[in-house]
């Protein structure tokens, strides 16, 4: 990578009339394969290499990107950024500015045990078709994996004297399963990510992880009950727990969305500015956003502004604690930036997104949330999912779940429906566990679409007197 | 090596050092955005790119890739050569077109390519219009939109297009919790009408103040073509033969089953200068067609390329992507009734005018929900009465089309952050849609 291209960037910026500039250079090599009923169907790779510059002026905000890694094309991004920025200042009533930056200089990268550049098609077909092998073939009518590996290397600069080259890999797995059950199908959709090296695949613990999933989904539709009517406690899995960590705290907590730069796309937030610090659950409730946790999906150390990363409280003992934060929105509200500006590409902007969010976990063993539960539904997993635009009503069908009668699991659910609004979904946990899961997933935001790498997770969680949703 | 003669070469050093069939694409474009936040510019952004695109087969083993460093092609051909002995057959795979074909011409509207502080000025004569007619703030997004596809096969293939257009996307919001939102998509630069979308915007925005929460129940549901659009564009990806192979279909099993009213006939046209995706050739250098996929209410057919279309006894309906077939846009034929005469036909309903976050519980049964977003009406007596608001569309596919009522005369062409497919339709209003909300 010639970093002197990006150094190139940011002083003809500013040489230009920009007040502040940053380059960032990205080189993905990347290679994905899909097999679709055990039937290797394609495979491919990817090289991409290019450059975004993003200028101040005046106050104005531009961003330009170009995947021609030459002086003179990455000279007429540049222009081109500082000239669009400098038209739109003329008509600017509020300029921007960002907070102060301090110069960070670091160079890092995630270790590999197996490095996934040295990974052939083969080697990825055939961990696909062992997987594929091993899961219960009885009731999987169909099948539908992807497996996609990529290695990203970074080097960001600005004109405040940062200096950061990253150099990360990750892999990204997919499975859907289609299950028949007396003439009846329900499909499982499961994903698994890591920023690591090919250890990641580790075949037999993937292929127990979905062949499980696959029995239990076929289990519940063959014995599956209805959901109770009536009044319940609801104790959810990681999986549950870690989406509605990622929907119902971490967007509406992204500074950007709460100040509307985001309105007209993935929306705003019920949470303003002026809530900061009001109880919003339970005392037992707290999230962490931590884009720092090792060998996470949504692993990094220092966010697409140079600013160092680290783990940001959301909720604290059920109280609004922080919002996630870029340069552009910590300025607005007066406070410093928390790390939280993310682009999945060169050629996007970066903006305000979450890394990792969980709920912390708590004391209590799955067997001591359950025990003291007269009536309840253990919700281990789900498959259709939504929050509203302002991440105030969510939804969450169970895939895997099961009654609770006087302390102990009993038999499976079907379809358990939990529709509730975000207050009164946090303000109902009682009791948090103690082991933590983590799920892989693919957030979306921003204009173009930014699918950004996270997981979501936490302990297993129990809430109190619910009303189950689907009426 | 100029960027044209790329695909020709990439074609001709494959296939001499052995592949069977190979296709390569090579792209060169302008993309700039303005977007804006709180009634002003947030950022400018442009974006300058070319690439190529290569799928090559070798004994029925399959391999494509990206690359945009156009000084490594002869490595990537190798290495594409060198992967593509690793990997295992591909049983499905039935082989690419074989060409030449004749393509008509294509509009091209080159102001749009030219367009840069223009941008920013029709921007703000939309945010100008919703801030007039409504809206007490405004946010947005403007794009125009450039560039040339140059492609060449080992069917015979070499042909190249060239196209450009412009979206616009506004919300207006008039309170927090009362916004409406409008789009424009074209091809032509005098269609765009920024000033028509902010105070479309705006105007929704300023009837929506004040929602109250909805009821649930099984209403009848009035959808506006932003709105309906998402429904569209699910049922085209539905109809994507690669879809239905792969479990992500509600069609699967459905060719000549009935999956609507008589009066819904649902199309896929490449040869429509008037969407904003209708290019000449697919990825396999086929010419675009008109594909009726639903007709008088029957599925007619799949969306196939030619490897698929063999598979299933059929002809490519030309809409080969570089790996799956896809649709490139999707319409439905308008009907006679107004949005008025629709209004004045519901007794006891709801009018959507924006849907957001669908999400599937199955792919195949069609089960989802989604949730509708900006301006939502009651309608009482033929009447739009109170803004409402918090609540869940419940349903499935399959069923809800089985369900249309109603298709308007007034088709809009939609396309934006939430659907992606260029989808025409008019006002739909669809029977007995289950709406939930929060229990608590």
């Amino acid at each position: 990578m010639d970093r002197d291209l990006a150094e190139i960037a940011v002083s003809k910026a500013r040489e230009l009339g920009a007040e502040y500039a940053e380059a960032r250079m990205e080189f993905v090599s990347g290679q994905d394969s899909l097999l679709k009923n055990g039937n290797p169907e394609v495979s491919g790779f990817e090289r991409d290499a290019g450059i975004g510059i993003r200028v101040l002026v005046n106050g104005a905000l531009a961003f330009a990107s170009t995947n021609r890694l030459d002086r003179d094309s990455v000279l007429t991004a540049c222009e081109r950024g500082v000239r669009t920025a400098r038209a739109s200042s003329r008509i600017m009533k509020n300029p921007l500015v960002f907070t102060e930056g301090k110069a960070n200089i670091k160079d890092y990268s995630v270790a590999q045990k197996k490095n996934i550049m040295n990974v052939s098609p083969e080697d990825v077909l055939e961990a696909l078709s062992e997987i594929h092998k091993a899961l219960p073939s009885e009731n999987l009518v169909g099948s539908f994996f992807s497996l996609g590996i990529e290695h990203r290397e970074k080097y960001f600069c600005n004109s405040e004297g940062s200096k950061i080259a990253s150099s990360i890999p990750r892999l990204h797995l997919f499975m859907l399963g289609t299950i028949l059950e007396d003439g009846q199908t329900a499909q499982a959709m499961l994903q698994m990510g890591a920023a690591s090296g090919w250890e990641f695949m580790d075949i037999d613990k993937l292929s127990d992880f979905l062949g499980n999933e696959i029995k239990v989904t076929h289990r519940n539709m063959k014995e599956g009950i209805k959901a109770p009517k009536e009044l319940v406690d609801m104790v959810l899995g990681p999986e549950v727990t870690g989406i509605a960590a990622h929907e119902s705290c971490g967007h509406p907590y992204e500074g950007d969305r709460i100040l509307g730069r985001e309105a007209a796309q993935a929306g705003e937030s019920f949470v303003s500015e002026d809530m900061m610090g009001q109880q919003i659950g339970s005392e037992v409730a707290t999230v962490i956003d931590d884009p720092t946790l090792e060998n996470s999906y949504g692993f990094y150390l220092y966010d697409d502004e140079g600013i160092e990363a680290k783990p940001r409280e959301l909720i604290k003992n059920g109280k609004i604690n922080d919002f996630l934060h870029n340069r552009e929105s910590a300025a607005r509200m007066g406070v410093e930036s928390n790390g939280s500006s993310r682009s999945t590409n060169y050629d996007r902007e970066a903006i305000v997104r979450m890394a990792n969010t969980f709920v912390k976990p708590g004391e209590y063993s799955l067997e001591e949330l359950v025990e003291d539960v007269k009536l309840g539904v253990l919700m281990k997993s789900f498959m259709e999912w939504n929050i509203d635009d302002k991440r105030y009503n969510q939804r969450y069908i169970g895939r895997e779940a099961y009654l609770i009668e006087n302390g102990r699991i009993g038999a499976p659910v079907k379809a358990p429906i939990l529709e509730m609004t975000t207050p009164a979904f946090w303000s109902a946990i009682d009791a948090v566990g103690k082991e933590m899961g983590f799920t892989a997933a693919t957030c979306g935001k921003g204009e173009p679409g930014q699918g950004i790498p996270v997981f979501t997770g936490g302990p297993h969680i129990r809430l109190r007197n619910i009303k189950l949703g689907g009426a | 090596m100029e960027i044209n003669e790329i695909p020709g070469y990439v074609v001709d050093q494959a296939r001499k050092k052995g592949a069977d069939d190979v296709i390569c694409s090579a792209h060169d474009g302008e993309r700039k955005q303005v977007k804006f936040t709180n009634s002003e510019v947030a950022i400018t952004k442009t974006w300058e790119a070319t690439g190529v695109d290569v799928f090559l087969a070798k004994d029925r083993k399959i391999m494509y890739t990206s690359v945009n460093d156009l000084h490594t092609l002869d490595k990537t051909i190798d290495d594409m050569l060198s992967f593509v002995k690793m990997m295992a057959e591909n049983k499905n795979y039935q082989g690419i077109a074989n060409g030449p074909f004749n393509y008509r011409n294509n509009g091209y509207d080159k102001r749009i390519s030219d367009l840069e502080g223009e941008l920013v000025e029709l921007a703000g004569q939309a945010i100008d219009s919703a801030m007039r007619n409504g809206g007490d703030r405004v946010a947005g997004v403007l794009y125009s939109s450039s560039g040339t596809l140059h492609l060449a096969t080992s069917g015979g293939v070499v042909a190249r297009h060239t196209g450009s257009d412009m979206d616009i996307s506004l919300r207006a919001f008039a309170s927090k919790e009362a916004s409406g939102h409008s789009v424009q998509s074209v091809s032509d630069m005098d269609n765009l009408d920024p000033q028509r979308i902010g105070l479309e915007a705006g105007m929704m925005a300023k009837e929506a103040l004040n929602p109250s929460l909805g009821k649930t129940g099984k209403v009848d549901v009035l959808f506006t073509p932003l709105a309906f659009a998402n429904f569209l564009e699910r049922a085209a990806g539905s109809a994507s033969a690669g879809n239905v192979d792969a479990g992500m279909s509600f069609f699967k099993d459905q060719i000549g089953e009935k999956v609507g009213p008589e009066f819904l006939t649902m199309t896929d046209d490449g040869t429509d200068p008037k969407m904003v995706v209708s290019p000449p050739f697919d990825s396999e250098g086929v010419p675009t067609q008109k594909n009726v996929i639903i007709e008088n209410g029957v599925l007619k057919t799949y969306l196939h390329n030619t490897s698929t279309a063999k598979l299933n006894d059929t002809v490519s309906t030309g809409n080969a992507g570089l790996i799956f077939p896809r649709a490139w846009n999707c319409a439905i034929t308008p009907g006679t009734m107004s949005k008025d005469d629709m209004i004045s036909d519901i007794k006891d309903g709801l009018y959507i005018t924006n849907l957001w976050y669908t999400r599937f519980q199955n792919y195949q049964t069609g089960d989802f929900s989604t949730i509708p977003r900006d301006a939502v009406f009651e309608i009482k007596d033929g009447k739009i009465t109170d803004a409402v608001k918090d609540i869940r569309i419940s349903e499935n596919m399959l069923g809800m089309l089985d369900r249309i009522k109603h298709i308007g005369n007034d088709p809009e062409q939609i396309r934006w952050w939430e659907v992606g497919l260029p989808i025409r339709t008019p006002h739909v209003v669809v029977e007995g849609v289950n709406i939930t909300k929060s229990t608590q």
